[in-house]
């Protein structure tokens, strides 16, 4: 019988990045699945993988001024024509890449300015984050319950304005039918 | 004896509601289904925050950006419930979703599966507003309590359940932000 080695920690590490996002072949992460299963401290890693990825994916895009890269290009073209007109001295050309990198450093700097305006405030992101929770958690329990009673979209039950009604006209269903696993008569209201 | 725990519960469950004289409001704590020593997640969001949130919610998420706008507070109470007293917590439970009922709140989903499993999700509405959503859910050794205040529009609400991502997901994202355990 071949015994099948089983994954480290340190190999499953490795490979939490890739698990998070999906990336890994079904057999590698099978393997890397049955490590965390039997391995709390990498569990708590692949926590922390999927909410950095969540971090990530908070970050705003950034949107670089829309000039940057013709004055990059036109630093680049001014050297060059330097270049030419003053051969191919290495050492005479340095003020033109010093403009180029003045350049470089000013865009630079409207992006960390852009960046600081826009990155949200950390108590909103936690804010946010905890209101999605809390609607998360709403929506999870409807679907939980409404996989116990074989229904489907039981979310809706909940924002159908006339949900009295639909109370009572389940009511009705569950009476005349047969009622799914654990779900209680339903009052109208 | 059993009656002394009834006029208890009865008593508990008087000071549940309306208790800020706000229409929608629950004071889940007070039911105590999460043992407080042992909270895993405690969400208290209320005006100022909830409208900072509301303005700074924009394209993707329009529709929590439009709820937030239309909700004035958001509690959430997760976590084991005390050692011990399963029986007299569904009692409790019970007897608050009948309170609740009476104060005009619909049950919108029940589930009794077993002796220490009770899941209620009531909304209190009112024209075509919801003004309140609460869960309550004991179900062995995990408690939740989530009330939502406000004048929700049914339909923002109803695609906003319908497209968030699995708990699990939020779960992590929310230990993320907080370092709450898993």
């Amino acid at each position: 019988m071949v015994r099948r080695e089983e994954m480290g920690c340190g190999n499953a590490v490795e490979r939490l990045e890739a698990l998070v996002d999906g990336e890994l072949g079904a057999r590698e992460q099978a393997a890397v699945e049955s490590h965390l299963a039997s391995c709390p401290g990498c569990r708590r890693e692949r926590t922390r993988a999927l909410a950095l990825r969540g971090a990530l994916r908070e970050l705003p895009n950034l949107d670089p001024p829309a000039d940057l890269l013709e004055r990059v290009r036109a630093a680049a073209r001014a050297e060059d024509e330097a270049r030419q007109r003053r051969g191919r001295s290495r050492r005479r050309a340095w003020p033109a890449l010093a403009a180029a990198a003045v350049v470089l450093l000013a865009a630079g700097a409207t992006l960390l300015r852009t960046t600081a305006r826009s990155l949200p405030d950390p108590q909103l992101v936690r804010a946010r984050v905890e209101v999605t929770y809390a609607f998360a958690l709403v929506a999870d329990t409807c679907r939980r319950a409404g996989a116990l009673a074989g229904r489907e979209v039981v979310a809706k039950r909940i924002v159908d304005p006339s949900a009295g009604a639909l109370s009572r006209a389940l009511r009705r269903g569950l009476t005349a039918g047969e009622p799914g696993p654990g779900l209680s008569p339903v009052d109208g209201g | 004896m059993k009656n002394a725990l009834l006029v208890m519960v009865l008593i508990m469950g008087a000071g549940l509601v309306s208790a800020q004289g706000e229409p929608g409001y629950v004071a889940v704590e007070s039911l105590g289904l999460v043992d407080p020593a042992s909270v895993e997640v405690s969400v208290n969001l209320t005006g100022a925050m909830l409208q900072a949130l509301a303005s700074s919610s924009e394209g993707s998420e329009a529709d929590l950006g439009q709820l937030l706008n239309d909700i004035t507070r958001v509690r959430v109470l997760v976590g084991p419930p005390p050692v011990g007293e399963t029986v007299e917590l569904v009692a409790k439970l019970r007897v608050a979703v009948d309170r609740l009922e009476g104060e005009g709140w619909t049950r919108v989903i029940s589930v009794r599966e077993e002796a220490d499993e009770e899941v209620a999700v009531l909304s209190l509405q009112s024209g075509s507003l919801i003004r309140g959503l609460t869960v309550l859910v004991l179900d062995g050794d995990e408690a939740v309590a989530v009330n939502v205040v406000g004048s929700m529009r049914p339909e923002v609400l109803g695609r906003l359940l319908g497209s968030l991502e699995s708990l699990d997901s939020v779960a992590a994202e929310l230990a993320g932000v907080t370092g709450a355990p898993e």
